[in-house]
């Protein structure tokens, strides 16, 4: 069983998102450290495959936090390296490795585009805790005119996905900590609303960002999915409810089969 | 179409319109105010096929 209170951070930084913005999901990393986890902190060229399969194989983290570029088949590492991935990875890359067996036991946090498709489901086959990832592209709106971490917008947009796994690393149940999470991203949608009626007179760029903010707040909330034991968690249109998945692991079948509790297939 | 985003992005200056407004962790880079209002406005423009992608996938979102 793997390590408890391991919690394994991962982020790269070599292009303007990752190097500029990822700076802005330090604060789960600060908040694991914070409330007693053993932190393995894997950054900027620390944050390549070898390093992150032998920090699994040495610390065995029970928390694994990923971000990068990524599709739906592939989460990458510094310098844009493949290092979980299934077939038949990006179009772009190259150097396959297939190691999502070392995921088997871990919750795994995948902050990247589109994992949540494909590889999400992956890793919870072959073993997975729990996975948590975007179904689609993972926005973002930025104002180069502040510090990302001083950018309202851009913060906004990585308060909930920190927010989430706060909640798992302090315990919360994954469906709970779903919840939640749409929750926090409903408050700051809502926020943005307030803003813009608070401000009808601002700015033509901070306005543009408002409404784009609350756009993208709302895709970023619907992409977002959650599998687990006995779950796949996706928000609503409406942004307030869940589909818990009956989770049924029929011998004979090839893989998992899910059922919405509804009786619909997947 | 949010009608209400596009008329703050006619209302920027060209100097407010061509800096970075959208990032995302697909490696497409960033997406303008000018590049969403191209989209926004039908205006055929050459990109990435990832930066196509994105800028599509935030004005799909838009509709």
């Amino acid at each position: 069983m793997a390590d408890s209170s391991v919690f394994l951070y991962v982020k790269p930084d070599y292009d303007e998102a990752s190097i500029v913005y990822l700076k802005l999901t330090e604060p789960v990393r600060d908040y694991a450290q914070s409330i007693g986890y053993t932190v393995i902190d894997l950054e900027a060229n620390d944050a390549m495959p070898y390093n992150i399969y032998n920090a699994i194989t040495q610390y065995d983290p029970a928390y694994v936090f990923l971000s990068g570029h990524g599709c739906e088949t592939l989460i990458t590492a510094q310098n844009y390296e493949d290092v979980f991935w299934i077939k038949p990875g990006c179009e772009d890359h190259t150097q396959h490795t297939d190691m999502i067996s070392a995921l088997s036991g871990r919750t795994t946090f995948l902050m990247s585009c589109y994992c949540g498709q494909d590889l999400a489901p992956a890793i919870f086959n072959a073993g997975g805790e729990n996975v948590v990832g975007w179904t689609d592209e993972y926005t973002w709106v930025v104002d180069t005119d502040y510090e990302p971490i001083d950018d309202p917008f851009a913060l906004s947009f990585f308060d909930a996905p920190n927010y989430y796994m706060s909640l798992i690393l302090d315990g919360v149940d994954i469906s709970q900590a779903f919840k939640q999470t749409v929750d926090r991203y409903n408050i700051l949608i809502a926020s943005w609303s307030k803003w813009i009626k608070d401000n009808p007179n601002g700015n033509a760029s901070d306005l543009a960002r408002s409404h784009l903010s609350i756009s993208l707040l709302a895709h970023d909330r619907d992409v977002m999915m959650a599998i687990g034991q006995g779950y796949r968690l996706e928000s609503t249109s409406t942004g307030t409810g869940i589909n818990p998945i009956i989770l049924l692991a029929g011998a004979g079948l090839m893989g998992s089969l899910y059922m919405q509790v509804s009786g619909k297939e997947e | 179409m949010d009608n209400k985003l596009l008329e703050q992005l006619k209302r920027m200056s060209p100097e407010e319109r061509s800096r970075p407004m959208v990032q995302s962790l697909g490696g497409a880079g960033s997406v303008t105010a000018e590049d969403l209002l191209n989209e926004l406005q039908g205006k055929a423009v050459e990109h990435s096929d990832k930066k196509k992608k994105l800028i599509q996938a935030v004005v799909k979102k838009l509709a």
